[in-house]
């Protein structure tokens, strides 16, 4: 006998009972199972639950953690990071009332009054009122211009040393810089500065208010300090990045837009900053390719367009630059930029005619800009409750094709004075162009007071 | 086996046949509610809301206590022009629902608006109707009614223009901007808007009459007759009908048809004023001053407020030689012709153009008052004093008014409120 034939190979019927003991191995929980059936339904049941638990329970610490990143995010004014995580927690918990809150305080932040609005009625309507909404909604008023209303309240909060001190000062001083009432905007941030001097939220505010007055270095150092405290405040950076653009400081602007294209792909306002911080540092190759990807992405974004035009001029293609700034005016009629270039670009291809016209609408669209800076840093100043000047604001605004700017002013001169005719009277006119009949009547019945002259012919 | 002694009924199927009857009993009743609810249902629709509250009615037999069909009959109500009816619906529904919820809100806001208490509620139903294009028609319906209620005429039309724009053949917005043209004296406008419903819906009543009326006005009695004798299909000695009819007839010259009719109509009903207005207009016609007077004095009596009547009389003693009471008569006929001018000229101008001056409210609540309707004018004096809550008139007025009901909380209140700006 080969002895190492019987180690290498063993017989048949051994390798054959090995084969069979391991399939009854691997067979053997079917089997169990089917000779234990009641023990198998009650396992069965037991797993099942168990998995419930730990789907259940992953769950929640899943939104759990999202919230608590989004309650921190909101804390630091992190504004679009907090929007992702509560897109996240809504998934499952679309009615939890913290994630109600904050997404209302981010919409209001991001000047979604109607949105946040919204979610606040929900709020009331799921769990009531409380604390938080009351609050909110104070603040919410206070952003909407409604600062008369709400500033007692709001002084009172700011005040105190509870966790809403720095939020009552946010919704006053944003509420002043709707209001263009500087002087008090200032009083408050400096007091708000003095209590919470790391605040990232007072200084962004108070930059906010230095570029409302046309105080850009003074802005620029602002968004410079946040930065030094919070590198990723991308609304600072953003902010930063954009007047260091306007500035021509390309170099600087290029490494906070970088910094900014890394947090926020794709954000067109952040890709236009960076073609025009790649032209301003010479890299004209580059910022040409980086505006033919951008207006891949939003072929209908105004800015993006109004480089375009520009390229297209720089080009000697002055057709085509005509075409581009005619379109970029279509969908944003205000822009001064867009109407000059228009204007530079009829001009060229030798439409006299239409290029003084389009200058002539420039012009105006100039002497508006310059009426409302005018308006809004002297009479605005002294006379902050007069409600001609908010009316005279909306009328340039409804000039410049801004209805919503136009509706807010509209708004604010009538709550400096809720018996102001002829407010009321172009309010029945303007909403009634706007198709919302309602409103229209409710302002046209408001403007008739005794004396007056009807102001609607609506017999067709 | 037999069944109790019935040789030709087995067991099983005298089984069978209870088990059916149970069944059939048992199914009926709710088959015939469903059939109610979809009839309500498709009457709304068709913007008949008359039609639909009687099927919610019936179907409330069975299912008055489920709130989504209380909150129904609720509209249909308020469609139908009864806001109190819709309240109390509302309230059952709500309570049903075991408190307020979005549609409830949405349907309070909708009867206080077509009641015409809009104040509030005008920025969340024009935001509602901006956001839902379901719910916008009702939007438009509501305010629409709610502004002619308090003949805020030129807001009603700018509402239904807006409404016809995106659907001109609705037959509700139509009727409506009808009515509108012709609270706004408009009426040859009006009645084509109701010419263009009746077009499209040859059966809906209510425009109908309303066309009947408009024709009446213009003097368009051959096309006011031929409505109403479709009107009168089955019903010829119904009152309304017969007194429009008689007097269209009249004035065409079919006097004894006129007079037929309405001696079929009065002897049904002897107490209508229109009829015994119309006949004493025949007999005038006739040259019988003496027939009519009586006849006429009745009418006058039963509408002591309708022009027509009164003038009527005047002629009636007139021609009869009776100096002096046609003297006093024509005093009083000069009276209800003022008053009727005068809010004539409010509800189709002035209240338009200026519906939130306190003062036309309050001429508006006391002409109401002297025309003997009590209810309507002291809502327009208690409109008055919310517009101006210093409006001594008005005050006055509501005191004086209550005092005469004798409620003397509410004068004593209204007394020293106006005492107060003296």
């Amino acid at each position: 006998m080969n002895v190492s034939e019987g180690t290498v190979s063993p017989p048949a019927g051994q390798s054959q009972s090995r084969l069979i003991r391991f399939i009854k191995l691997v067979l053997y929980p079917l089997f169990w199972l089917i000779r234990h059936p009641s023990r198998a339904a009650a396992l069965g049941v037991t797993m099942v639950l168990v998995v419930l638990f730990i789907a259940v329970a992953g769950l929640w610490l899943w939104t759990g953690y999202h919230l608590a990143q989004a309650r921190n995010d909101v804390a630091r004014g992190h504004n679009a990071a907090a929007y992702s995580h509560l897109q996240k927690c809504a998934i499952i918990r679309p009615d939890n009332p913290e994630v109600l809150i904050l997404s209302a305080r981010i919409a209001r932040r991001s000047g979604a009054t109607d949105e946040a609005e919204a979610l606040l009625y929900r709020y009331e309507g799921q769990h009531g009122m409380s604390e938080a909404l009351v609050l909110e909604r104070l603040l919410l008023r206070a952003a909407t211009g409604e600062v008369e209303a709400v500033e007692a309240q709001l002084t009172a909060r700011s005040a105190s040393d509870g966790p809403d001190s720095e939020l009552a000062f946010e919704g006053l001083v944003s509420g002043l810089i709707t209001r263009f009432r500087w002087a008090e905007a200032y009083r408050h941030l400096a007091e708000w500065r003095a209590r919470y001097p790391q605040s990232t939220a007072a200084l962004l505010l108070a930059g906010k208010l230095e570029e409302q007055r046309q105080g850009y270095e003074l802005a620029i150092g602002y968004y410079r300090q946040i930065l030094e405290i919070d590198t990723d405040q991308d609304e600072a950076r953003l902010r930063l990045a954009t007047q260091l653009v306007e500035n021509r400081r390309g170099d600087e602007a290029l490494a906070h837009v970088e910094a900014l294209r890394a947090r926020l792909p794709n954000h067109p306002e952040v890709e236009v900053l960076w073609v025009r911080a790649l032209a301003l540092n010479g890299r004209a190759t580059e910022s040409r390719a980086a505006l033919a990807e951008c207006l891949r992405r939003n072929p209908e974004y105004p800015p993006a367009l109004l480089e375009s035009g520009g390229f297209a001029l720089l080009d000697g293609d002055e057709v085509a630059a005509e075409q581009i700034f005619r379109h970029a005016l279509n969908l944003n009629p205000d822009n001064l930029v867009a109407h000059n270039q228009y204007a530079f670009a009829l001009a060229r291809t030798g439409k006299a005619e239409e290029a003084a016209k389009a200058r002539a609408v420039a012009e105006s669209r100039k002497a508006d800009l310059e009426r409302i800076t005018f308006l809004i840093g002297g009479p605005l100043q002294s006379s902050p409750n007069d409600p001609a000047l908010h009316r005279e604001i909306a009328q340039i605004a409804l000039r410049a094709g801004q209805v919503r700017e136009a509706l807010r002013w509209f708004s604010t001169a009538l709550q400096v004075d809720p018996n102001d005719i002829a407010t009321h009277k172009a309010l029945a006119l303007l909403y009634r162009e706007l198709d919302k009949p309602v409103l229209s009547a409710k302002h046209r019945a408001l403007a008739q007071r005794p004396g007056d002259q009807p102001i609607i012919n609506v017999a067709p | 086996m037999a069944f109790w002694g019935f040789p030709w009924v087995s067991s099983r199927l005298a089984i069978w046949c209870g088990l059916i009857a149970l069944g059939a009993g048992l199914a009926i009743p709710p088959a015939w509610a469903w059939l109610q609810l979809r009839s309500a249902q498709a009457a709304m629709a068709r913007f008949r809301p008359e039609q639909s509250r009687q099927a919610f009615a019936s179907c409330a037999w069975i299912w008055g206590g489920l709130p989504s069909i209380r909150l129904q009959a609720s509209r249909a109500a308020w469609q139908d022009g009864d806001p109190e009816a819709a309240i109390t619906e509302l309230r059952l529904a709500q309570r049903g629902m075991g408190g307020a919820t979005d549609e409830t809100a949405f349907e309070w806001a909708l009867i206080r608006s077509a009641a015409g208490d809009m104040g509030e509620f005008e920025e969340y139903l024009q935001k509602r109707a901006d956001s839902s294009r379901t719910d916008a028609p009702v939007v438009w319906e509501a305010l629409a009614l709610g502004y002619l209620r308090v003949y805020r005429t030129l807001d009603a039309m700018t509402c239904l223009n807006f409404w016809l724009k995106r659907d001109p053949d609705n037959v509700r917005a139509l009727d409506l901007r009808g009515q509108t043209y012709v609270a706004g004296k408009g009426v040859v406008r009006g009645s084509e808007d109701y010419r263009r419903v009746l077009e499209i819906d040859p059966t809906r009543e209510a425009t109908r009459w309303r066309l009947v009326d408009c024709l009446i006005g213009l003097g368009g009695y051959d096309e006011a007759a031929a409505s109403l004798e479709y009107l009168a299909n089955g019903r010829a000695d119904s009152g309304a009908v017969a007194s429009r009819l008689a007097r269209c007839y009249n004035m065409l010259g079919r006097t004894a048809d006129a007079r037929a009719l309405l001696d079929a109509a009065l002897a049904k009903n002897p107490n209508d004023g229109s009829g015994l207005r119309a006949l004493g207009q025949v007999e005038l016609v006739a040259r019988r001053p003496d027939a009519a007077e009586p006849l006429l004095r009745r009418a006058a009596a039963l509408l002591p407020n309708d022009y027509q009547a009164q003038q009527l009389l005047f002629q009636a003693l007139q021609q009869q030689g009776k100096t002096e009471e046609a003297k006093a008569q024509i005093k009083i006929t000069e009276e209800v012709r003022e008053r009727a001018e005068r809010v004539g000229e409010l509800t189709s101008r002035k209240l338009a153009e200026s519906p939130l001056d306190p003062a036309l409210n309050y001429e508006m609540g006391k002409l109401l008052l002297e025309s003997g309707s009590v209810e309507v004018g002291e809502q327009w004096l208690l409109t008055a004093v919310r517009l101006d809550p210093m409006h001594r008139l008005a005050h006055t007025a509501l005191a004086n008014l209550y005092e005469a009901q004798g409620d003397s909380a509410r004068a004593g209140f209204h007394r020293a409120q106006s005492a107060k700006q003296d």
